[in-house]
C-alpha cells in the first residue's frame, strides 16, 4: 500500500497475510475537529479517535480564544473592566453584564433604581430571545439545513436593531452599567419592541416546520447524544442542555434573582412531547424554542409593569466596595453563568472567577459521545450551543 | 448527426473532395465543443437559478449584479476562480490531484453526447444509449475517491469513502429503476424511448400504470443520492467533513469539481425527463410544422428539465441531512426492493397486456 | 475566624440556614476537618482542612439532608500577604433533591454552599474532587493553570486554557509577563 496506508482505517497489511479475517489489523483514526471546523461553533478543537465513522473517544482542547479577562479585571477599576464581560458569551452580552453588575453591585452594597431593573430584564430577555433564535438556526446549519439559519437573521436583526438603538451597538453593548443602565428607554423604543415580539412569535412555526417536525431532522437527533439526568448534574451541565434532561431548574425561578420573582413564567423539562427521549439533541433543541415563547412573555410582563423613575442610581466615581466575596449567579441562554468576586476595598477587583457555562456544558462530551457517528458528533455539539468565548474567557 | 453529415457532404461538391475520415473527425470536434460549452453554459445557469432560488426561498436576495438579473454571475465566479491561487498541498500524490477533476468532469459530460435535445438533435443516436449513460457517469467516483486519496487529507478521504458507498450503492436502484422503463419500452435507444411516448400526457411512461409511477420516485430519489444533492450531500457535508473530497482543492480545479456536479445534474435530469416524462413530447398535439416541432420540442425538454432542477434546488434548501447509516438504509432497504418490485411489476404488466384482447387498456399499457 | 463583609447596619446579621445546617453536619461527622467557618454576610463559606477535603466533600454529596451533587465553581485566589492559597469550592444542588426541598432552598436567595481550603503558597497541594464530582476535573485544571493549585490524586493535571510550556501562573500575585514566548516578544499592558 502507498506510504499514506496510516491516514486510513485499514491500516497497513502484512506481506503475505490474507486481506480479511482476523488476521488484518485495523488501526484508529486520529481526526482533529478544529480549530478551524464548520461545526465547531469557534475555536474548539476535538480531538477525534475514530473507526471510520465511529467515534471511538474524543478530547476538546479548549484555550485558543482565551484573552485572560479574570486577569484583566485585576488589572482595571470595576468599571472599565465591565466591557471585557460582554465578551464571555458574545451572543448573550447583556446576560453577562447583567450578571457582572449585580455581583459589582452586590460588592458595595448598592441598590438599583425600579426602573432600571426592568429595563435589564427586558434586555436580557431579548437577547435571550436573539440567542436562542441563532441557536435555533445554527443548528439547522449543523444539520445541513440552511434555510431555517438565515430566515432567524431576519428576526435577530430587528432584534438587533432594538438593541443597537439603545445601547449603540450590535453585540457588545456595555449598556447594562453598575448601578443601572446606561440610558432610559423611549416610548417609540417600546413600541418597536413588541413589533419585535409578535414578529418573533408569528415566525417560530415557520422554524418549527422547517426543523422540530421534520422527519430527517427528528431522525438525525432523537436519542442521539443523550445527556441523562445523573450524567448532567454530575457534569455541571447547565441551562437547556440541564433542562432537556429532566431537572427542572431554572435559576430565574429557583434562585430568583434581580426581579425575576416578579413574573410568571413556565420552565419547560425534557423530554419534549412530539419526539424523543429526555437528554438528547431533539430535546435541546425543542427547549430552546419553548424557552423563546417564555421569554417573549416575561418581556410583555415587564413592559406591562414597568414603572417610571430614573434608571442610574447615585455611584462614586472612584467606585471602592468595602472588603468581602460576593457569588452571583445568573441564568444565560446557554446555563448558568456565576461570578465569584473578592474585594479587598480598592477600585478595582483583588480576585474575579467567571464560570461560564458552555465551559462545563462542553466537557461532557467526553463522557456521552462514545459510539456516535461522526455525524451525530456534530449534533451533538451543536445541540449544546457552546460559545467558545465563554469557555475560554 | 451521421445522416446530417451525410447529406451534407452528398450536397457539396467541395465537400466530395475532401477525405472522408478528416470530415468525420473536424465534425466530431465541433459538435463536441459545441456541447461542452452549451452544457458548460446550462450548468451555469444552473448554479444562477440555485442561487437565486434560494434566495428566494432565504428571504434574500441572491446574485442579480452581473448581466440582466444577475445571468452572467457564473462567467464573473469562473473568473475569479481562475486568478486564485492553485494550491497542490506538498504531501498530496500530484498526478493523481491533478487528474481527478478532469474525471469528474469528463464522467459527467461524456453523457451529453448521447442525449438526444430533440427529434434528431443529438450527437450520437445510439442503441445503446442509456447504458452508455449510466456507466459513463459512474466514471466519476473514479476521480471523486482519486481525489479523497490524493489530497492526503483524512476529511478529504473520509469525504470520497462516503461517496464510494453512496454511489456504489444507489447505482443499483438507479439501473434498476430505468430497466423498469426499458421492459416497458422494449429498447435502450432514448430517441426510440421517447418516441413511444408521444401522443398524449398519458402515454408518458410515469403514467403507465403504478410500477412505472413507483419507478420514478425510485429514479428520482436514487438520482438525488448519487447526484450528492441534498439531503443525500454527505460526501461533501459541509459541518461534518469541511468540505468532503475537495477540501484540498481550490481555484478552478475546484471549479471543475462544481461544473462537473452541476453538469451531472442537468444531465440526469434530462435522462429523468427523457425516461419518464415523454422527453420532448408536449403532452399534447401541436398544429406547427415538422421541422418548427422539433425546436419547440428542444424547448419543451428544457422546460421538463428546469423543473426537475428547480425541484432538486427545492429539496436542498429545505431539508437537513440524513446520516450515513440512514443513506444506506433508504438504499438497500427501501429503494431497491421497491425498483425491483417495479421490473417484476412492469414485465408481469408487459406479459398481461401480450395476453388481454387487443383494446384501449392493453393499447395504452404497452404504449402502442 | 470573623469576617467583616457584613455591612447592613447594627442589628445582628441573619445567619445562613442553609451553610448553618451543612456546618453542622460537617461538625458532627467529621469535627477535624472543619477549621471554621462563617455563617453570616453575603458570602457564607465552611473552611476545611485540606486532608479533610474529600471526607467533608463525599459528606455534602451523600448525606440526605444535603445531597450537593454538583460543583459550581472550583477559584483558587493567591493571598501572597498571608503566605497562603485559598481554594474555594462552590456547591450547588439540582437533581436528587425532592420538589419541596427545591422551594425550601429556593426561599433563600442563593441556594449554594461555599467551602474552603488554605494551603501554604510554596506547597499549594489539595486533594481533588474530581473524583467526587466529574465536573470539578475542568475547574481544577483550569485553577491549577491560573494560579498553580496541585490537586493531587488525579490523573494528569495538565494545563487546559494555556499553552502547554507557558512560563508560570498568571493569576498568582507575582506572576510577571513573560519577556518572550517562543521568540515572539511579548509588551506588557503597561507598556503599550
Amino acid at each position: 500500500m502507498s506510504p499514506r496506508a496510516e491516514s486510513t482505517s485499514t491500516g497497513e497489511v502484512h506481506e503475505g497475510q490474507p486481506l480479511v479475517g482476523r488476521d488484518l489489523r485495523t488501526e484508529e483514526l486520529v481526526f482533529n475537529m478544529g480549530p478551524q471546523h464548520p461545526a465547531t461553533h469557534g475555536v474548539l478543537r476535538v480531538v477525534i479517535k475514530s473507526d471510520g465513522e465511529v467515534v471511538r473517544s474524543l478530547e476538546p482542547h479548549i484555550g485558543n480564544l482565551h484573552r485572560s479577562s479574570e486577569k484583566i479585571g485585576e488589572e482595571l477599576p470595576y468599571y472599565q473592566w465591565l466591557p471585557y464581560v460582554d465578551r464571555w458569551d458574545y451572543l448573550a452580552a447583556m446576560n453577562n453584564e447583567h450578571v457582572a453588575c449585580m455581583a459589582i453591585e452586590r460588592l458595595g452594597g448598592l441598590e438599583v433604581p425600579e426602573r432600571a431593573e426592568y429595563i435589564r430584564i427586558i434586555v436580557a430577555e431579548v437577547q435571550r430571545i436573539l440567542s436562542h433564535l441563532m441557536a435555533i438556526g445554527v443548528y439547522g446549519l449543523d444539520l445541513g439545513a440552511f434555510t431555517p439559519f438565515l430566515h432567524q437573521f431576519r428576526e435577530r436583526e430587528r432584534g438587533l436593531d432594538l438593541l443597537d438603538h439603545i445601547a449603540g451597538a450590535r453585540l457588545l453593548y456595555h449598556y447594562v452599567r453598575i448601578g443601572g443602565v446606561k440610558r432610559d428607554v423611549s416610548k417609540e423604543w417600546i413600541d418597536e419592541l413588541e413589533v419585535f415580539l409578535d414578529a418573533v412569535e408569528k415566525r417560530l412555526p415557520d422554524y418549527n416546520t422547517l426543523l422540530l417536525h421534520n422527519h430527517i431532522f427528528q431522525e438525525r437527533t432523537c436519542g442521539i447524544g443523550v445527556i441523562d439526568r445523573e450524567v448532567a448534574v454530575r457534569w455541571g451541565v447547565t441551562g437547556p442542555a440541564l433542562r432537556a434532561a429532566g431537572v427542572s431548574w431554572d435559576t430565574r425561578r429557583d434562585a430568583p434573582y434581580s426581579i425575576y420573582d416578579r413574573f410568571e413564567f413556565d420552565v419547560p423539562v425534557g423530554p419534549s412531547p412530539i419526539a424523543g427521549v429526555a437528554g438528547d439533541c431533539f430535546a435541546r433543541h425543542w427547549l430552546r424554542v419553548r424557552e423563546v415563547t417564555e421569554s417573549v412573555k416575561i418581556v410583555r410582563q415587564a413592559l406591562g409593569q414597568m414603572p417610571e423613575g430614573p434608571v442610574m442610581a447615585r455611584v462614586p466615581k472612584s467606585y471602592k466596595p468595602p472588603v468581602g466575596e460576593v457569588y452571583v449567579r445568573g441564568e444565560n441562554p446557554r446555563g448558568e453563568l456565576a461570578t465569584y468576586m473578592v474585594s479587598e476595598g480598592k477600585d478595582r477587583a483583588y480576585r474575579i472567577r467567571c464560570r461560564g457555562p458552555s465551559f462545563s456544558n462542553i466537557a461532557v462530551i467526553t463522557e456521552v459521545s462514545e459510539g456516535l457517528l461522526l455525524g451525530d458528533l456534530v449534533a451533538m455539539i451543536g445541540s449544546l450551543d457552546i460559545v467558545l468565548g465563554e469557555v475560554d474567557r | 448527426m451521421h445522416t446530417w453529415l451525410d447529406g451534407l457532404i452528398e450536397s457539396s461538391s467541395w465537400l466530395q473532395g475532401l477525405p472522408a475520415g478528416l470530415l468525420y473527425l473536424v465534425a466530431m470536434v465541433a459538435a463536441g465543443a459545441f456541447l461542452l460549452i452549451f452544457s458548460a453554459v446550462l450548468a451555469g445557469e444552473t448554479v444562477w437559478l440555485e442561487r437565486r432560488g434560494a434566495g428566494r426561498m432565504q428571504a434574500r436576495i441572491g446574485p442579480n449584479r452581473v448581466g440582466p438579473q444577475g445571468l452572467l454571475q457564473f462567467l464573473a465566479d469562473a473568473l475569479k476562480l481562475l486568478a486564485k491561487e492553485d494550491i497542490i498541498p506538498s504531501s498530496a500524490d500530484k498526478t493523481m490531484f491533478r487528474l481527478a477533476p478532469i474525471i469528474v468532469f469528463a464522467g459527467a459530460f461524456v453523457g451529453f453526447a448521447v442525449i438526444p435535445f430533440g427529434y434528431g438533435i443529438v450527437v450520437a443516436d445510439m442503441n445503446v444509449g442509456l447504458f452508455l449513460v449510466l456507466s459513463l457517469t459512474s466514471i466519476e467516483v473514479v476521480g471523486v475517491i482519486m481525489a479523497g486519496w490524493a489530497s492526503n487529507s483524512k476529511w478529504a478521504v473520509l469525504g470520497s469513502m462516503r461517496e464510494v458507498a453512496q454511489m456504489v450503492s444507489y447505482e443499483m436502484p438507479l439501473g434498476i429503476s430505468a430497466l423498469a422503463i426499458v421492459v416497458l419500452g422494449g429498447t435502450l435507444n432514448l430517441t426510440d424511448l421517447v418516441v413511444q411516448q408521444s401522443g398524449g400526457v398519458w402515454n408518458w411512461y410515469v403514467f403507465r400504470g403504478p410500477f412505472a409511477f413507483i419507478a420514478f420516485f425510485t429514479f428520482g430519489t436514487a438520482m438525488l443520492a448519487s447526484l450528492k444533492r441534498a439531503p443525500f450531500d454527505l460526501p461533501e457535508a459541509e459541518s461534518e467533513l469541511v468540505a468532503g473530497y475537495h477540501t484540498e482543492y481550490t481555484g478552478f480545479r475546484f471549479a471543475i469539481f462544481f461544473l462537473g456536479e452541476y453538469a451531472g445534474m442537468i444531465l440526469f435530469s434530462l435522462l429523468a425527463a427523457i425516461l419518464f416524462l415523454g422527453g420532448w413530447d408536449p403532452g399534447f398535439p401541436l398544429p406547427l410544422t415538422e421541422g418548427l416541432l422539433r425546436w419547440v420540442g428542444f424547448l419543451v425538454l428544457m422546460g421538463k428539465v428546469f423543473i426537475l432542477l428547480f425541484v432538486m434546488i427545492w429539496i436542498r434548501w429545505s431539508l437537513p441531512r440524513f446520516r450515513i447509516d440512514k443513506v444506506m438504509y433508504l438504499c438497500y432497504k427501501v429503494l431497491l426492493p421497491w425498483s425491483i418490485v417495479c421490473v417484476v411489476g412492469i414485465a408481469l404488466q408487459v406479459l398481461l397486456a401480450d395476453a388481454l384482447p387487443d383494446g384501449v387498456i392493453a393499447d395504452w399499457l404497452m404504449g402502442r | 475566624m470573623t469576617n467583616e463583609s457584613d455591612s447592613q447596619g447594627s442589628e445582628a446579621p441573619p445567619e445562613d440556614p442553609v451553610t448553618l445546617r451543612a456546618l453542622a453536619l460537617l461538625r458532627k461527622a467529621h469535627p477535624d476537618a472543619v477549621v471554621d467557618a462563617v455563617t453570616t454576610g453575603r458570602h457564607p463559606y465552611i473552611e476545611v482542612t485540606a486532608d479533610g477535603l474529600c471526607d467533608a466533600c463525599l459528606l455534602l454529596r451523600d448525606h440526605d439532608e444535603l445531597l450537593y451533587d454538583c460543583c459550581h465553581l472550583v477559584t483558587g485566589v493567591d493571598r501572597p500577604d498571608d503566605q497562603q492559597i485559598e481554594v474555594v469550592y462552590h456547591l450547588v444542588s439540582y437533581a436528587r433533591l425532592p420538589d419541596d426541598e427545591y422551594r425550601k432552598r429556593a426561599e433563600k436567595n442563593d441556594p449554594w454552599v461555599a467551602l474552603k481550603v488554605r494551603v501554604p503558597r510554596d506547597k499549594p497541594e489539595v486533594p481533588t474532587v474530581s473524583n467526587v464530582w466529574t465536573g470539578a476535573d475542568w475547574h481544577e485544571r483550569e485553577t491549577y493553570d491560573l494560579v498553580g493549585v496541585i490537586f493531587t490524586g488525579r490523573e494528569e493535571l495538565r494545563r487546559i486554557l494555556l499553552p502547554e510550556d507557558w512560563p508560570g501562573h498568571p493569576l498568582r500575585k507575582d506572576w510577571e509577563f513573560p519577556v518572550e514566548y517562543h521568540g515572539v516578544p511579548i509588551v506588557p499592558p503597561e507598556a503599550q
